[in-house]
């Protein structure tokens, strides 16, 4: 497995992409995502039913396929890769999810700590190190030992960035905004250190946020569109049943 | 559509059921070499949780039920069968139907009730909160994280509470003995280590290891197959329970008709 698509993308869009969850479809347009790259993938209109951030998330993530179109990750094309080298290929993509995610039977540290406990850390060093660096990082030291549960939504959504980043992935999946502000957060900060460090970086946005649309351009971040398609004819999942 | 018709959609469907459960069971054994490198030691971290909320939590229900079973197995059997027989025959009776029959059964039993039906919830609730999904996003196969280990840790439960069961049941099988007329607690216990052969004990580990196998697939296999619903995990549950409590049943019936078919008491001429 290389590191790059062909003329040096992190991941590409060969075509246009339609992503379909329960017969709503999304369409995006072409883009390629090199090291060092932000792009941001924004709906042209208020979602309504269905939020596209998760669904185009799970695609880019390479954790579902889309219905049409190729995506190429780090010059692979996931739906080619057996299990073994997708997991092999998951590893170096980090995924920030919008909501859930966070084991609820362990605590934050535990939780931020969990790819590099499976994997190893990049560095070599003991996994708990390499957490509690990420956890103070994102100023989540104070609520180490909570669970997530314990914990509100925002800080929820700073561990999941610092599990993201835990493996120094060359490929981060932000699904929404999180707890961007214009002003700065700790976790955007984070994010934008594994930018300017290599890693390109995807956000998939519920709905368009001109401000941080505005905050992207200036960092050289590609907008691409995400248009609302005709839903599918096909069965619904409860349909199937 | 007619009672045919019914029949044979039912038929197809319990075909389906196994089908998808032995592919299953497959996955979770394969991944334990494709996943061999991803963390030992947090899959041994799931295998002695699920050992200790299976097992160890496990063990005052079971060893309550033992010592009434074993209890009212030798006060009913002297009452029905000692008049008839002898101490030796009500040792038998000991063996055969609570250690044999009643007690795995009665252990499996609980461990539907309690760990079966917790993991499909367990599982079903991951779904939902996209844990799973956050698994498979790390790289992390949450097979082997979260079946295979959970299948691992309740099995070596299971079988350790059919010991604790038969302990328990013969420890107080023997004590309630000592109500009844001299001589027959020494020939309940000369019956009791007549009837524990390798053999039969070879013979019950095997109907243990396949039965709990099986309900612990089915608990595993409902809580992974909920999609994104809440309303799908209540679903996942009693479906479990009620697949598993029917899996139990028949295999259960089906290996004590066939040791029966072989002959004898049906354990001894079965290997």
């Amino acid at each position: 497995m290389s590191g790059a698509t062909a003329g040096g993308a992190v991941a590409r869009a060969n075509a246009s992409l339609v992503i379909e969850v329960e017969r709503v479809r999304w369409r995006l347009g072409e883009f390629a995502a090199h090291p060092g790259q932000w792009v941001a993938v924004v709906p042209e209109e208020e979602a309504g039913a269905g939020d596209p951030a998760p669904a185009v998330g799970r695609v880019l993530a390479t954790l579902a396929a889309p219905a049409e179109g190729t995506l190429e990750v780090l010059g692979s094309d996931p739906q080619r890769l057996s299990y073994a080298d997708l997991q092999a290929l998951r590893r170096r993509i980090g995924l920030v999810q919008s909501w859930g995610g966070l084991l609820s039977n362990r605590t934050i540290a535990e939780n931020v700590a969990l790819p590099a406990a499976v994997h190893g850390a990049p560095d070599g060093r003991h996994a708990g190190a390499v957490a509690g660096d990420m956890l103070d990082a994102l100023g989540l030291a104070s609520v180490a030992e909570a669970r997530p549960h314990q914990v509100d939504r925002l800080t929820r959504w700073r561990a999941r960035v610092a599990r993201a980043l835990m493996l120094a992935p060359a490929w981060v999946v932000v699904e929404g905004v999180g707890d961007w502000a214009p002003g700065g957060s700790a976790a955007w900060s984070a994010l934008a250190a594994a930018v300017a460090a290599g890693a390109a970086a995807v956000v998939c946005m519920s709905r368009p946020a001109p401000a941080f649309e505005s905050w992207l351009s200036t960092r050289g971040g590609e907008t691409v569109p995400c248009r609302r398609g005709a839903p599918s004819a096909g069965p619904g999942r409860e349909e199937r049943r | 559509m007619t009672a045919v018709d019914r029949l044979g959609a039912w038929v197809l469907g319990g075909v389906r059921t196994a089908y998808l459960l032995m592919g299953f069971l497959y996955l979770s054994a394969k991944m334990l070499w494709v996943g061999r490198r991803q963390g030992a030691r947090e899959v041994l971290r799931q295998v002695l949780l699920q050992v200790y909320f299976t097992g160890v939590r496990g063990v005052v229900p079971v060893a309550a039920l033992a010592m009434v079973i074993g209890a009212l197995a030798i006060a009913h059997g002297f009452a029905v069968v000692g008049p008839l027989a002898g101490g030796e025959e009500l040792g038998r009776l000991v063996i055969l139907v609570v250690l044999f029959e009643v007690g795995p059964l009665l252990t499996a039993g609980v461990v539907i009730v309690r760990s079966v039906t917790a993991i499909a919830a367990e599982l079903g609730v991951m779904r939902v909160q996209r844990e799973i999904e956050a698994l498979e996003a790390m790289g992390i196969s949450p097979i082997l994280h979260l079946v295979t280990s959970r299948l691992a840790g309740g099995l070596a439960a299971l079988l350790a509470l059919n010991v604790v069961f038969a302990g328990v049941a013969v420890a107080t099988g023997l004590a309630a003995a000592a109500w009844l007329p001299a001589g027959v607690p020494e020939e309940v216990l000369n019956a009791v280590l007549w009837a524990l052969t390798p053999e039969r004990l070879l013979m019950l580990a095997g109907k243990v290891a396949v039965g709990g196998l099986g309900v612990l697939v089915i608990g595993c296999y409902h809580g992974m197959e909920v999609a994104d619903s809440p309303t799908e995990v209540p679903v996942a549950v009693s479906r479990a329970a009620l697949r598993a409590l029917v899996f139990l049943v028949v295999w259960h019936a089906g290996v004590s008709l066939w040791g029966l078919a072989s002959g004898g008491d049906g354990w001894g001429r079965l290997l």
